[in-house]
């Protein structure tokens, strides 16, 4: 899964594109920014105010509840 | 339509010439031109846009199609630069053509106004002390929500948003009738009689014109008078509870 981020969440270069592989249980939106906070550090500072960030499943804006089904990009962004 | 998202930067005048002579059968043709701004006391020296450019072409499709669905402008023209830009650059423009003006206002208006709020544009502002990115602004919330225009209002406002003087009786629409008539039971219960209304207003202003409203009962209708006497009514103190 490609994971995009955008603007005050892409705090470092290295951070701004990347690919990773979420575990199985993370299935939501929501899940992947607490997995994504749990496991980096760079994450953690600019997931934190995270009812804040918006977020795009293949270029698609959804909620944080949405279902990672068949998501290949995910994008994170600040409002 | 014409959606586009780019790094180069484009010409406004000579997009908007190109856009006008598309439309040949259009009366009327609104140019919103968005700029790089660098106020003298507090200067910029390059406004950085970062952006998502597949979800904002998404977007800026959907928001042109929004606008054409509600307003039928012949034609819509969106370009959106990101990247760096320096001052007095164009940002975006926004180009509708339309067989009467007031289509065509409107399209741009309620393009913009969600533009702000739902693009992936986010802005970077670099300067002699150093950069920082521009937080998101709460009138382009407020802007989306109740419309930054009296036309806007007028479209999305909740019935309840707008009040009169209490004085006046706005309760009955020209002919007499209770305009509540054409409600189903339930909006009619949310809406009392001789209580100020959204749609009670849209009668009382129609009054201005009356040969307009004859035989109108359904309140669409009206709701269209009421934008286009808008700037009466506000000159009379009928203001948006905004």
């Amino acid at each position: 899964m490609k994971i995009l981020y955008f603007a005050l969440v892409a705090r470092t270069p290295q951070q701004g594109r990347g690919r990773r592989h979420p575990a199985p249980e993370v299935t939501t939106i929501a899940n992947l920014l607490d997995w994504l906070a749990d496991h980096d550090e760079a994450a953690a500072t600019a997931l934190e105010k995270r009812s804040l960030i918006k977020a795009a499943i293949n270029a698609k804006l959804v909620q944080h509840d949405a279902s990672l089904a068949g998501a290949h990009t995910v994008a994170l962004f600040p409002p | 339509m014409d959606i586009r998202v780019t790094q180069s930067p484009f010409d406004p005048g000579a997009e908007s010439n190109a856009f006008i002579a598309r439309g040949a059968a259009a009366g009327a043709a609104v140019t919103f031109t968005g700029l790089v701004r660098s106020l003298s006391d507090d200067p910029i020296l390059t406004l950085t846009l970062d952006c998502y450019p597949e979800l904002a072409i998404n977007q800026l499709t959907a928001l042109a199609t929004t606008a054409a669905e509600r307003f039928n402008p012949a034609d819509v023209t969106i370009i959106h630069r990101y990247g760096p830009m320096q001052p007095g650059e164009a940002i975006v423009q926004v180009m509708t053509l339309s067989a009467h003006r007031q289509p065509a206002f409107d399209a741009a208006q309620l393009i913009m106004d969600h533009l702000k709020t739902d693009a992936p544009f986010w802005k970077k502002e670099q300067t002699a002390q150093g950069e920082h990115w521009v937080e998101a602004k709460p009138a382009d919330d407020k802007a989306k929500a109740g419309g930054s225009s009296p036309q806007s209002r007028a479209i999305t406002a909740k019935p309840h948003a707008h009040r009169l003087p209490q004085s006046l009786p706005t309760h009955r629409s020209p002919s007499g009738s209770d305009p509540r008539a054409s409600l189903n039971p339930a909006q009619a219960a949310e809406r009392p009689s001789g209580q100020a209304r959204g749609r009670t207003v849209v009668v009382l202003i129609s009054k201005a014109h009356p040969q307009k409203q004859k035989g109108r009962a359904s309140t669409r209708p009206l709701q269209i008078s009421m934008r286009r006497n808008y700037s009466a009514a506000a000159r009379l103190g009928w203001t948006s509870a905004e």
